[in-house]
């Protein structure tokens, strides 16, 4: 956490930055949160964070979310940081392993969203640019899209099969060289 | 949108390339970027490099040719030129692409050159024209020629290739190499040296011939070595790998030493056969040693031919994995690396990243 950290890390984790959701609802968030978001911290690298940083494109629903996601984070990244100078080896793999345990755990609860949420989830990741709720969130859709057939994926995701019959004929014809 | 799709995509589980091509049939989107240039880039970005599918090789006293999936669960088939020729021999293979002898139809026996460029993915394949060298001991390679091209995913769209090959010719004992080149569509003059040895040299830049002498002393018993793979070692110097009995010897050469005939070899690493395959050693009989049959380099994946079948070495890690049961001796082993993504026939008229006009005028071309 910051306590542990040097002085410049905890001024800078003491600082905070508003941000604004396209509903105009306002969030505070510590900087250290507010920066796993890689489009947050040009801003702030830029000096651009005054007043609030709005994003029109996420609503309170979702920002909340990628907030909860962010604190998780910053807080598991902070305590690795700390612990790397006060521990043994041996110890601070221990404590690692737990951080790990405990992230897997919170990701798992995290994605229990129904699929809208999980969408603009991943809308979310990719606009504010945070690379590991991207990671975690299309490897979810990604997981659920495997083992299925293409009409049961249309149906979980309200695809509408666009393809002509021929089109689907040429796929077929040329996937068969390598499936039984 | 599209560029989040693809983030989904590149995700989709990597060693079973069916369900991409089930995604495929979802709709029409999905099928675009599905066979599309940029997913193959982003796989390539996400993962490093496409995966040992599995390889192709020839066990003596069988018909045909095979293909050997690396996993047991990859739902890849049985890959076969069978479309291509009725006999094939695999002779090299680059990401995707097979380099594949037409042994003409069956009870013929073929004297001639008669080489095919394949892209399993949809079966398409350039027949090359015969080579200017007759010559029935030869071996040829498989090179992108492509410009920019970073050689990891050149198995696809309208790629430029070179094929290098040299052979021994029997009525004048004389070396001759050539090239052919995907441009021109066209062999190159063929060059010609007198060279005692097995190991040569192509310099493609060059056109020189040169002996490769392997760094096996001179008091050693030529038929106890079983050599040989030439590989890229580290730092792409050139790389031995052969077998003495139940060892198995790794050289690289420094690139010093290329200009130097037999000068420069540094003996890397020696790995002890016997623990490593007990079941062979079990097995041995004389004259049945186990032999080098070919490098996946990119993975550091040793292939090795023994009595009881074959056998895969990951030089890393150490993981023996058996491959193959198979008391033949199993010839012409050449691994497969590809993505496997699909590649629609329409796809570059749709994926605009290729020129159409390109792409059809190259007709049944990779």
């Amino acid at each position: 956490m910051a306590s542990a950290g040097s002085g410049d890390e905890k001024a800078a984790a003491a600082a905070m930055i508003t941000l604004i959701s396209s509903d105009n609802e306002k969030f505070e968030v510590t900087e250290a949160t507010a920066t796993l978001s890689q489009t947050i911290r040009h801003m702030i690298e830029d000096g651009c964070t005054d007043g609030g940083v709005p994003l029109p494109n996420v609503t309170s629903k979702i920002l909340a979310r990628v907030i909860e996601y962010c604190k998780k984070h910053a807080t598991a990244a902070a305590g690795e940081e700390g612990s790397s100078s006060s521990f043994s080896d041996a110890a601070f793999l221990e404590v690692d392993r737990a951080f790990l345990e405990e992230l897997e755990e919170f990701d798992d609860a995290f994605l229990e969203v129904d699929r809208a949420t999980l969408f603009d989830l991943i809308l979310a990741a990719n606009y504010l640019d945070i690379k590991g709720l991207l990671n975690l969130t299309c490897q979810k859709v990604a997981d659920s899209v495997k083992g299925k057939t293409p009409e049961q994926i249309r149906e979980m995701y309200n695809i509408v099969n666009d393809l002509t019959p021929e089109e689907e004929a040429e796929i077929r014809r040329e996937t068969q060289w390598a499936f039984e | 949108m599209d560029e989040l799709l693809e983030e989904i995509f590149i995700r989709l589980p990597f060693d079973d390339p069916a369900i991409l091509f089930r995604a495929a049939l979802v709709c029409k989107s999905w099928r675009l970027l599905i066979s599309g240039h940029s997913l193959r880039r982003r796989l390539l970005e996400f993962h490093g490099s496409p995966p040992l599918r599995g390889f192709f090789c020839r066990v003596s006293g069988e018909p045909a040719s095979r293909f050997v999936p690396a996993s047991s669960s990859s739902s890849l088939r049985c890959l076969s030129a069978g479309d291509v020729t009725p006999r094939w021999r695999p002779v090299d293979s680059l990401h995707g692409c097979v380099l594949v002898q037409d042994e003409g139809a069956p009870g013929l026996r073929v004297m001639h050159i008669n080489l095919v460029v394949w892209n399993p993915s949809g079966g398409k394949a350039r027949r090359l024209p015969r080579p200017p060298v007759f010559t029935y001991r030869w071996n040829a390679i498989l090179l992108c020629t492509t410009p920019g091209c970073d050689h990891l995913d050149c198995g696809y769209g309208d790629r430029q290739f070179q094929v290098a090959l040299a052979g021994t010719r029997p009525s004048d004992g004389l070396t001759y190499a050539c090239v052919y080149s995907s441009e021109q569509r066209a062999w190159s003059k063929p060059i010609s040296a007198h060279l005692d040895g097995v190991q040569v040299k192509y310099d493609l830049g060059k056109q020189e011939l040169s002996l490769i002498r392997p760094p096996v002393p001179d008091d050693v018993i030529w038929h106890d070595w079983h050599c040989v793979a030439l590989m890229r070692a580290e730092g792409d110097s050139l790389g031995f790998a052969m077998t003495q009995k139940f060892k198995l010897f790794m050289w690289s050469r420094e690139a010093a030493g290329l200009d130097n005939g037999d000068a420069g070899w540094v003996q890397r690493r020696v790995i002890d056969l016997y623990e490593m395959i007990p079941d062979a050693w079990n097995h041995w009989v004389p004259f049945s040693a186990p032999k080098v049959s070919t490098v996946a380099e990119r993975f550091g994946i040793i292939f090795i031919d023994t009595c009881v079948g074959l056998f895969s070495i990951d030089l890393k890690s150490g993981l023996v994995t058996k491959l193959l049961v198979s008391n033949y001796i199993i010839r012409d082993v050449v691994p497969y690396v590809s993505f496997c993504t699909p590649a629609f026939g329409s796809r570059a008229a749709f994926a605009g990243d290729q020129e159409p006009s390109k792409f059809l005028n190259a007709g049944n071309f990779i």
